[in-house]
């Protein structure tokens, strides 16, 4: 009883020209209670968006139900709102009749709607702005917005995707505490919040409960429940120690995923956007002291000032690459990975375009056929077509346009963005 | 001077018709340009139609219409307006697509959470998403069914010629009749009335639209 929200099986997959199907969620499974803020941590890419849009009756799951209050959502279902990372505010409305919205399609009488949009604002900090519109105000008091606009319809469900994640760090922490505070003194008109984020210190200050997403297809591998009292200090050692757990969880498993998933990467690998310049910059940290060639990665983190997004993509690239390992929760460098950092720019060259070669598939094969050709030039929807039968159209794009940043670092090939083709030629 | 003051009566006569149809094709159109605009893959089909029928000569079909007037004994008044806007309407489809296909997925995302449906999204979220997109459109359709006048209100089909009172139709007998002080007077009268009605409406009408419903 007292489950606000349960999520049984849900898998969502989404078809593929040549009829194949890109399977984004599976097997999840998820109680929401009532007074709980549950978040979904993973990172970009690992369907908490698609999940949550799912909850929100935005989109259908391809199997499995999801139940709310006892009834199956199948459309947007009154008592569940959302706030957006991108605040999804209408421009040509003011802050109160952008908060008003909600009200109105609940056809409350104009005072109705007019006192709880008041008081809505009021409660989020957002007093003498009524009748600014969105583009006058900074990110956070746009946010502001997205949170009254939510809250005024009193929501038993609170969806938040990725909230802060626009905002700089110190709007960001100051929107954090005040929903927090409102929160625990239970002046918020909701029963639970869902956050969907990439950010596990925000998970860990903000959730009582984090869910841990895998990425391909995402999938819930972990639960962690977080025991400390509400206001949490960041400094306190059980966080740190709640983070640094949930750190080596996260890193463990990619790494596992990684070694279990096949030894090499293959044309369907999607390849995130790592430029060839922040991999040669990791490397040189991990090389330096005080790491000598093995490094911690929260700790690695910290100091770069990075969060796990940012940092997990260039340490995965370099362990396609063959640059580096990861174990547990750290990167080691391989004996290349060492010759790499003590190379000058131009053998670095050298050996990056030997190693693209050897162990991304996509960038040997895009050489060779530049190679069989006459004219030694392809264009750029040669290789997205061909892309597009192991992958999303989005994930083709980012795929070619990696590759072309390191082929370019490796002078491997060129590509003409203009004309959209890739050649042989050197442009200099 | 009579001469003068009755080229702009009848150029006030052709505003008038110029203004209704483009209404007319306001209402027709905007709501399917949005329809079709939040459709991508029927946008892919509609958006080079439209295109497709804007660069159309659309005096091609008028005879069909001289037939039609004469058989039936219509008001060539009234039924040879809808020649003007033959060829320019589209301008206003293809603009409302292509604005409603640029609205963000997480503003319909939020519209659909907060459960805004029927007149209200249309009157908070649709028609407000497209507006400076409508605007854009409407301008180029009105100037063009001026130009579109000056065939649209006089038209002929074989022995069969027809007469629309309007400056159009001025114009295309003055030029019929080698009278080059009423084309000139005409052309005049008709360069004055689209300069004065772009500065008292469609410029302020369209910063309005930039201002306050642009989305970036």
């Amino acid at each position: 009883m007292d489950a606000l929200l349960a999520l049984k099986d849900i898998r969502r997959a989404f078809p593929r020209p040549g009829g194949s199907e890109l399977l984004v969620l599976d097997d999840v499974n998820l109680t929401v209670k009532q007074g709980e803020i549950v978040g979904l941590l993973g990172r970009s890419g690992s369907g908490k968006s698609t999940l949550l849009r799912i909850i929100a009756g935005l989109s259908a799951p391809t199997s499995g139900s999801a139940v709310y209050l006892g009834q199956e959502i199948d459309g947007p279902a009154k008592g569940i709102a959302m706030v957006f990372q991108s605040f999804a505010l209408f421009p040509w409305l003011t802050v109160l009749e952008n908060v008003q919205l909600g009200l109105e399609a609940l056809k409350l009488s104009p005072e109705e709607i007019r006192k709880r949009a008041l008081e809505a604002i009021d409660l989020i900090g957002l007093d003498g702005y009524e009748s600014a519109y969105p583009r006058e105000l900074s990110g956070g008091m746009r946010q502001r917005v997205g949170f009254a606009r939510a809250l005024v319809v009193h929501p038993n469900i609170l969806l938040m995707d990725e909230p802060f994640s626009a905002l700089d760090v110190l709007t960001a922490e100051n929107l954090r505490t005040d929903l927090i505070e409102l929160w625990s003194e239970g002046d918020l008109p909701i029963k639970g919040i869902i956050l969907v984020t990439h950010n596990i210190e925000e998970a860990v200050l903000m959730c009582d409960r984090v869910c841990l997403f895998s990425t391909n297809p995402g999938k819930i591998v972990s639960e962690i429940p977080i025991p400390l009292r509400q206001p949490r200090d960041r400094n306190d050692p059980a966080f740190s120690a709640l983070v640094e757990r949930i750190y080596v969880e996260m890193t463990a498993r990619r790494a596992e995923r990684l070694t279990q998933k096949s030894e090499r990467a293959t044309m369907g690998t999607i390849l995130h956007r790592v430029s060839a310049n922040s991999i040669a910059g990791l490397i040189e940290n991990v090389a330096a002291a005080p790491y000598n060639g093995k490094a911690d990665l929260p700790e690695l983190a910290s100091e770069l000032t990075m969060e796990v997004d940012e940092l997990f993509p260039i340490a995965e690239a370099m362990q396609m690459l063959r640059l580096a390992d990861i174990e547990g929760g750290d990167i080691k460098l391989t004996e290349t990975g060492k010759r790499f950092a003590a190379e000058e720019t131009d053998e670095r060259k050298r050996i990056f375009a030997r190693l693209l070669i050897r162990y991304v598939p996509l960038a040997a094969h895009m050489r060779r056929v530049l190679d069989e050709r006459e004219s030694h030039t392809a264009s750029w929807n040669r290789f997205l077509d061909e892309l597009e039968d192991h992958m999303t159209e989005d994930a083709a794009d980012e795929t070619l346009t990696t590759v072309i940043g390191w082929a370019r670092y490796a002078e491997l090939f060129s590509y003409d963005d203009d004309a959209a083709m890739f050649s042989l030629e050197n442009p200099a | 001077m009579s001469e003068v003051l009755n080229a702009f009566a009848l150029g006030f006569l052709t505003m008038i018709r110029v203004f209704v149809l483009i209404a007319l094709a306001s209402v027709i159109w905007t709501p399917i340009g949005i329809y079709v605009g939040l459709r991508p893959k029927l946008a892919a089909i509609v958006q080079p139609l439209a295109q497709f029928l804007a660069a159309f000569p659309a005096n091609l079909l008028f005879p069909l219409v001289v037939i039609g007037v004469v058989t039936f004994h219509l008001n060539p008044d009234i039924w040879l307006s809808p020649l003007m806007v033959l060829g320019t309407q589209w301008y206003i489809l293809f603009n409302v697509i292509a604005g409603a296909s640029g609205l963000p997925r997480d503003m319909r995302d939020a519209g659909d959470n907060f459960g805004v449906r029927g007149w209200l999204w249309w009157r908070r979220i649709a028609l407000p998403a497209v507006f400076p997109f409508y605007v854009t459109g409407a301008i180029t359709a009105s100037g063009g069914s001026w130009n579109a006048a000056i065939v649209a209100e006089f038209v002929n089909w074989g022995h069969q010629t027809l007469h629309a009172h309007g400056l159009g139709d001025y114009i295309q007998r003055a030029s019929v009749a080698g009278d080059f002080h009423r084309i000139v007077l005409g052309t005049a009268v008709m360069a004055i009335l689209v300069s004065i009605i772009n500065r008292i409406f469609w410029r302020p009408l369209y910063w309005y639209a930039e201002r306050k419903f642009r989305m970036t």
